[in-house]
């Protein structure tokens, strides 16, 4: 029986759909990191003020996480052929994407009361959506992660690999972004 | 990429991590002045640059893509820093 398309031609379409996956991405944050900066325009005064409620320091300190966590992630994808090292890095890289999150969700509740002030709101919600829009893709990839390890797979890895690398460089831009400009 | 060369890049992107966070921390629940804003960005964007060619292994690979990947986050970066500078001089 004839093969439907060679291994070649499998991994073409395979890499063809991770760059839409990732130009996806790339284009859906785009679009929210747009309207964010459209809004603080439009009100400079009310994001200025919930700023104000906002935890840089922690949020900087969870970049050098999800950069750790980044590194795990390439250091798992360069590991083809030695499966024990390759599930470590895997699990170091789901540890720390867990460890963003828990932050994350540490940072969310001292910022959770500002968000009821109405003057406020504008900012609140388009953070929520947009850093909560992020740490979904986190939750989710670092726990497929955790899959990936269990069942280790070429493909699924590095596409995995690339995916967080994305995510990576989306908080690279958000953070000063939205924390510090 | 081996891995000693991986560390490397790893080392120079915790490194620009660390020091951009730290410099961010200094001006809590201020406004931080543009040029130091514009040393974040910069730094930012070498952080980027090397997670697109050495953990995304385009060096020298797919330089075209390299490139593309790199235009999204200077558009913003460019974006934030131009909305500072409006803000200062309008």
């Amino acid at each position: 029986m004839a093969a439907i398309s060679t291994s070649e031609e499998r991994d073409e379409g395979g890499d063809l759909l991770l760059w839409v996956l990732v130009w996806g991405e790339l284009a859906a944050f785009g679009i929210l990191l747009t309207g964010y900066v459209v809004m603080s325009m439009l009100h400079p005064e009310s994001f200025a003020l919930a700023k104000l409620h906002l935890a840089p320091r922690l949020a900087g300190f969870n970049t050098v996480v999800l950069l750790a966590s980044s590194w795990q992630a390439a250091l798992a994808a360069i590991s083809q052929g030695k499966p024990r090292r390759q599930r470590l890095f895997l699990l170091g890289a789901a540890f720390l994407g867990f460890l963003f999150v828990a932050l994350k969700f540490a940072e969310y509740s001292s910022e959770w009361t500002a968000a009821g002030d109405e003057n406020l709101q504008t900012f609140f919600e388009l953070y929520f959506l947009i850093t909560g829009f992020h740490l979904a893709h986190v939750a989710f990839v670092a726990t497929l992660f955790v899959l990936a390890a269990i069942r280790l797979e070429r493909s699924t890895i590095v596409t995995l690999t690339t995916i967080w690398h994305v995510i990576d460089i989306v908080w690279l831009v958000m953070f000063p972004l939205i924390y510090l400009s | 990429m081996d891995d000693s060369k991986l560390f490397g890049s790893a080392n120079w992107i915790m490194m620009l991590g660390i020091v951009g966070a730290l410099i961010a921390a200094q001006w809590k629940h201020e406004v931080i002045p543009g040029a130091v804003l514009a040393i974040i960005l910069v730094m930012t964007i070498a952080k980027i640059r090397l997670i697109v060619l050495d953990f995304m292994d385009l060096r020298g690979m797919r330089p075209n893509l390299a490139r593309a990947l790199m235009i999204w986050p200077i558009f913003f970066s460019a974006l934030s820093l131009g909305k500072v500078v409006l803000a200062t001089f309008l």
